[in-house]
């Protein structure tokens, strides 16, 4: 069984997670398309403490011996699973930003060459 | 008023020279720019050859990302208004007129809504839809026929907002967030054609995905976004928000 004293934890870091949450949107700093694993996950949580029949059952179809190891299992897969979507989601951002900065870099020297060849069409002197 | 039509293209290279050319047969009167998504066919140089007027995103945003382009464009060109008009041939440019003319007299964003007129089918996609006015219908007390129509246009103060702010993205949740902030939204029924050629971006886990994140932004973190102060400025004929 998952003790009452857990089962408030477990609620209390679900509230904590699901404010946090609200407050960063708030401030405009999170992205709402980005924050539905964060809304999913305290609520997965919440009904872990509100119905532990739910971890009951599922501990004991999995063969896992204590209810609470399967909170636990629940808790790793999730966060592994979010973790290696934000590595991609770097990895990806890591490309775009290395062609934009290339892409800038290219376009300033194009600019610049422009530039001295404008300047050397205006001064016949320096042209060779 | 000074309308930007913005073309957001994301590989159009079979739809773009149709697209651009209805618009300007229909109303050469507007402006209207093309917003290259980071495509990756022919769509960027077929805009070179016609000479329309071109943003290039050398990467690709999506869709909000590249409309955003052309907000941001259109508030440093100090544009009035600005539509969106879908680079795949859906939006028919007829009912630009007559949804300008509802801005005109002081409507924040007007919808072009398919189902004014028509009734919505019971398929699923239509089923999103229906859920998703149903809770702006809960959160705002106002019904909008057609939350999920893209061709939408948006009035200088909204277009400010939408090019300068986070969270803001050309979504239904935006509009229901905005009509709490004190914005004036109507609808104006529009047809719409079927996508003729190339495909569409929505698959299953993606509608899924986006339902999800629409119905938690409209009925839960809606409560706890700043209002952004919308000065109360009715429009002129308070005609009903149909």
């Amino acid at each position: 069984m998952i003790s009452p004293m857990f089962r408030l934890i477990l609620l209390a870091f679900a509230a904590f997670s699901l404010g946090f949450v609200l407050y960063n949107i708030r401030r405009a700093r999170l992205l709402i398309q980005d924050s539905l694993f964060w809304f999913l996950f305290a609520l997965s949580l919440m009904l872990m403490a509100m119905f532990p029949q739910m971890a009951n059952a599922a501990a004991l179809a999995l063969g896992v011996q204590v209810p609470v190891h399967f909170v636990y299992l629940l808790v790793i897969f999730l966060l592994g699973w979010k973790e290696f979507h934000a590595t991609l989601r770097v990895s990806e951002l890591e490309a775009k930003l290395q062609r934009l900065v290339q892409e800038l870099a290219i376009a300033e020297n194009a600019g610049q060459n422009l530039k001295v060849a404008q300047e050397s069409n205006k001064n016949p002197k320096n042209d060779r | 008023m000074k309308l930007l039509i913005i073309i957001p293209a994301y590989n159009e290279e079979m739809n773009v020279v149709r697209v651009v050319e209805g618009l300007r047969a229909c109303c050469p009167q507007y402006e209207y720019i093309v917003v290259s998504d980071g495509s990756d066919d022919r769509t960027v140089a077929i805009c070179r050859e016609h000479g329309y007027p071109l943003l290039n995103e050398i990467i690709h945003l999506g869709l909000a990302g590249s409309f955003r382009t052309g907000l941001q464009y259109a508030l440093r060109s100090g544009y009035d208004a600005a539509i969106q008009y879908d680079g795949d041939g859906q939006h028919r440019a007829e009912y630009i007129e007559p949804m300008l003319q509802k801005l005109g007299e002081g409507w924040d964003i007007v919808i072009g809504s398919r189902f004014i007129q028509r009734k919505r089918s019971w398929e699923p996609r239509m089923l999103g839809s229906r859920m998703l006015d149903f809770c702006i219908w809960l959160t705002t007390r106002q019904k909008i026929s057609d939350p999920t129509s893209g061709m939408r246009m948006y009035n200088r103060r909204i277009l400010e907002l939408m090019a300068t702010k986070n969270n803001f993205g050309p979504e239904p949740d935006t509009i229901a967030h905005l009509i709490r902030c004190g914005a004036y939204v109507c609808e104006v029924p529009v047809q719409m054609e079927q996508r003729i050629a190339g495909k569409s971006y929505l698959n299953l886990p993606r509608s899924i995905h986006y339902m999800l994140t629409m119905g938690i932004s409209i009925l839960l973190v809606q409560w706890f976004r700043k209002k952004e102060p919308l000065a109360q400025q009715a429009p002129k004929k308070e005609v009903e928000a149909v």
